[in-house]
């Protein structure tokens, strides 16, 4: 046993004893948390460069096998630092009024989390995707009714996801006699030209678990509920890190599926042989496709929400889409620019939902109209949501543009040029709602309810910080991420990329980001001379504006009415009315639930179980489970 | 030298800009049957302004008012003016395209921290048009990707050369027909001036702006102006083989916003952002197709 699985059985044991220790004192179950996450880092920096390193575990009826992969440990080390930075803001946010219990069960989670990009062979991977699946699912939850609604939600979508997973392992295990991922990909690779159909089949199962966990295509609804309804600073952890899940497995099963011969991660003469748009399998374009919508979608939905949770949520939602349009063009450039926009959200994600988590912490309001003039109390939760949508946005200087020009390039490189028209659609319509949520929540007039509140707490502040500094180097000195990510693709046989520090070759143009950011930086230093060579400014009161010769107070209007938030892109909402009545996958899936929850109410009236829908399509995996293994 | 070229850049930028907006007074003005203002009307304007006390409401605005600026210039230095470039680079138009957003989102900030309802109308209004008017503009963007497999200007400039007949304007006329679409929205000119919309909302962002706040949102527009004609000469004009050329091709496609801006009435902004989807977007989806096909 190694560092790998022994980090992993450690923290998850410390989890499961500080649930029972410190059952009376829960603060100490955040502090186990954070304890955690540390180890984690630890175990992070230690396994770099150990590529190749495996390790396996005993589970009596089969062995579960880890390996420290290039991408894995990518993954594992982002993640690990992205949890650490949340975990010093849940060290502060869980204060007496705000505590939840769910820390114990988080600790589980950061196991479970090792324990996907670590794993070797299925079996691990699919105990760590339940493990994984079970405690965000209880988290999401926290003991509150209405967070119960979306953690069911969430759940019975997971349990399709992990009905597929199921399904595909053991097909691919038939198929090819293995359990181990990396040789039963290999081994799928040499069916191509035999049982194209069986392998299709396996990528849809694949597909149809992975888009789950990242709410892509027709999954596309659950991270508004659950994210929303989260514990604040999980839902940080569930946007920032949880739905890259879904990436890593694309990148890990499904993308390689689809190499071609010749090449390296092919191996041979084996690989894909069907039908290609452009030089890309035509599944993979098909995936694009579906890709592209979900951004456009995504966006189109963001754009009317009113709840601050809900709009970064569906912002997650679009910003997913664009990783898997790059994943879909499957060429080195469009994998290292997946892999890049990852870690980049991760970063900015969490930060905007950090600096969110700030604010419900302080007011407890989460519908943005109630809000307003939040920058002008907290300063530093306000420059962390500023640069993040200014990342998030794909705008220079921050880190979201180098990848967002790098998805754009990928998509060049293969002329897939119809596919870009939504996601330029998709990226310039981002504006709407970001604006929207930093006029709404930071400025504009602020309210008299909150004239008194104080900024963030310390501990808060310096895990925004710290998530700003990331985005800012990042934007400007890309190589510090892009260089690794390039090697580890390599490493995985994808290929390579033309990277240095500052600058990046694409398909198109090349781009030197360092020179993007600097000059911005002194255009702003530039501007600001201009700025101090003008007149002295005076200070006026926020209500102190022009109203055509009369003042506000004057028609019995207070702040909170002048604040103009709710329904603010009202045009668009009336252009966009007809297409959001029509189209509605939510309502395809309640049609679903309703049915399944007519079914088992006639089953519940035998036992008299509770929540009888999600207990019927448990057991529905159970059965499969049972007969997979009879089979 | 490498600080006073991007300074020298960034003021002729400005210099053209506020020229250009004094003669789009001008031409305003002779439609109205007017005498109009001088030439240099703006360059007054802006010292006036500068020299003016002002009032803000908060940092914030002070610093989005700075930042709006800041995000234009930027952009400004990646623009080849008849093959010049203040800095070595491409001309990257993906670069440019998401540069002047951080000029209006630092704009829209700064206005927004103000607190009047009508400046954050107006933003509204601003962004909803936007992706009106990027949408056609990203699509003419993949034509020329489409043809030339490549998005720098510098290497757009070179393709053109040779003459009239070698123009993008020439070779794609649907696409140019819609960058002249999106040029007039671009530039927030009649009938796409919902944002603005003086009797109705009170100029709208510009509505609590002051003295150099105001100056500085003078200074933006006009390098806005510089920036949006000058990626229209670069992409369909064939740019120029002196600065001057440059400038003449410029004021031409600025002179003919002018006179569409005079003589049109104003969209509501659902109808702006339709009629630029149906209109410039199908006019360079088509050309967009076109490209594909040849």
């Amino acid at each position: 046993m190694s560092l790998m699985t022994t980090s992993m059985l450690s923290v998850m044991l410390a989890g499961l004893l500080s649930s029972i220790a410190f059952r009376k004192v829960k603060r100490l179950q955040w502090v186990v948390l954070f304890a955690a996450a540390v180890f984690f880092s630890y175990v992070a920096v230690s396994l770099y460069g150990k590529w190749g390193l495996t390790d396996s575990l005993n589970l009596g009826l089969f062995t579960a096998s880890f390996t420290n992969s290039y991408i894995g440990w990518l993954f594992f080390a982002f993640s690990s630092g992205v949890s650490l930075i949340i975990s010093i803001f849940s060290l502060s946010f869980n204060d007496k009024k705000h505590i939840t219990g769910v820390a114990p069960l988080w600790t589980v989670l950061l196991a479970a989390n090792a324990g996907i990009f670590f794993a070797a062979d299925w079996i691990a991977f699919l105990v760590a995707w339940e493990l994984m699946g079970w405690t965000s699912f209880f988290i999401i939850s926290h003991g509150k009714e209405k967070s119960f609604q979306a953690g069911i939600y969430y759940f019975a979508l997971s349990l399709i996801g992990t009905a597929a997973l199921l399904a595909a392992i053991f097909t691919i295990q038939g198929a090819t006699g293995t359990f181990a991922i990396a040789a039963s990909v290999k081994a799928l690779l040499a069916l191509w030209s035999t049982k194209p159909g069986l392998l299709y089949f396996i990528a849809i199962l694949l597909t149809v678990t992975f888009f789950a966990k990242s709410a892509a295509g027709p999954f596309y609804m659950w991270p508004a509920k659950a994210h929303a309804e989260a514990p604040d600073d999980f839902s940080s952890f569930l946007s920032g890190i949880m739905i890259k899940y879904g990436v890593y497995g694309l990148i890990l099963a499904v993308i390689p599926m689809f190499a071609e011969p010749g090449t390296a991660a092919a191996a041979g003469t084996a690989g894909y042989l069907g039908a290609a748009v452009h030089g890309t399998p035509l599944y993979l374009y098909i995936l694009g496709w579906v890709a592209a919508f979900t951004a456009v979608w995504a966006t189109i939905l963001a754009i009317r929400e009113n709840d601050m949770k809900r709009l970064m949520a569906y912002s997650t939602v679009s910003n997913i889409g664009f990783i898997i349009l790059a994943l879909s063009v499957n060429t080195a450039f469009g994998i290292a620019a997946a892999i890049f926009h990852t870690f980049n959200h991760m970063i900015f994600k969490g930060g905007i939902f950090l600096s969110l988590a700030s604010v419900k912490f302080r007011t407890g309001e989460r519908e943005m109209h109630k809000l307003g003039g939040m920058a002008y109390r907290m300063p530093i939760a306000f420059f962390a949501f500023l640069l993040g949508i200014i990342a998030a946005a794909g705008i220079p200087p921050m880190n979201g543009f180098a990848s967002k020009w790098m998805v754009f390039q990928a998509l060049f490189s293969h002329k897939l040029l119809f596919l870009m028209i939504p996601a330029f659609f998709a990226s310039t319509a981002s504006f709407m709602y970001l604006y929207r949520g930093l006029h709404s929540i930071y400025l504009g007039q602020l309210s008299p309810r909150f004239a008194k509140i104080k900024p963030a707490p310390p501990l808060q502040s310096i895990a925004m910080i710290l998530l700003m500094v990331a985005m800012y180097v990042l934007g400007g000195w890309p190589g510090f991420v892009l260089q690794p990510v390039n090697s580890a693709i390599a490493n995985a046989g994808f290929g390579s990329i033309q990277v240095s520090l500052g600058s990046i070759v694409g398909t198109t143009t090349s781009i030197h980001l360092t020179v993007v950011s600097f000059v911005f930086l002194f255009s702003v230093v530039g501007v600001f001379v201009l700025y101090i060579l003008g007149k002295r400014r005076s200070h006026v009161e926020a209500m102190d504006t022009y109203t055509a010769g009369e003042t506000p107070e004057d028609w019995g209007v207070t702040p909170e009415q002048y604040h103009y938030a709710y329904r603010f892109y009202e045009p668009w909402e009336k252009m966009t009315d007809p297409l959001v009545d029509t189209v509605s996958f939510e309502r395809w899936f309640e049609n679903i639930r309703h049915n399944f929850a007519r079914m088992s109410r006639s089953i519940a009236r035998w036992t008299a179980m509770k929540r009888p829908a999600t207990m019927l399509a448990a057991s529905a995996v159970v059965l499969i489970l049972i007969l997979g293994v009879l089979l | 030298m490498i600080v006073l070229q991007t300074i020298g850049a960034a003021a002729l930028a400005m210099a053209i800009g506020l020229l250009f907006m004094g003669i789009g007074r001008i031409v305003t003005a002779r439609l109205q049957r007017r005498v109009g203002p001088p030439v240099w009307q703006c360059y007054i304007d802006v010292v006036k302004c500068f020299s003016r006390k002002s009032t803000s409401h908060h940092f914030v605005m002070d610093l989005g008012s700075i930042m709006g600026l800041a995000g234009l210039v930027a952009a400004a230095m990646f623009m080849p003016v008849a093959g010049w470039l203040p800095l070595q680079s491409t001309g990257p138009l993906l670069v440019i395209l998401y540069l002047m957003p951080i000029g209006y989102l630092g704009m829209a900030m700064g206005v927004s921290a103000s607190g009047n309802p009508l400046a954050a109308i107006g933003i509204g209004r601003a962004l909803t048009m936007m992706v009106g008017y990027e949408v056609p503009f990203a699509i003419l963007l993949l034509g020329l990707v489409a043809t030339f497999g490549t998005s720098s200007l510098v290497a757009l400039n070179q393709l053109q050369a040779g003459g009239l007949l070698a123009w993008n304007a020439v070779r794609m006329p649907f696409g140019f027909v819609a960058a002249l679409i999106a040029l007039q929205a671009m530039l927030a000119e009649k009938p796409f001036d919902a944002m603005i919309a003086p009797a109705e909302i009170a100029s709208g962002p510009m509505v609590e702006l002051g003295g150099k706040f105001l100056g500085l949102a003078f200074l933006q527009h006009s390098v806005a102006i510089f920036i949006e004609t000058g990626l229209v000469v670069n992409m369909f004009l064939g740019g120029a083989t002196s600065i001057w050329i440059f400038f003449v091709k410029q004021l031409v496609l600025y002179t003919i916003v002018m006179a569409f801006n005079g003589i049109y009435a104003r969209y509501r902004v659902e109808q702006a952002t339709r009629f630029l989807w149906i209109f410039a977007g199908s006019l360079a989806f088509v050309q967009l197709v076109i490209n594909v096909l040849k």
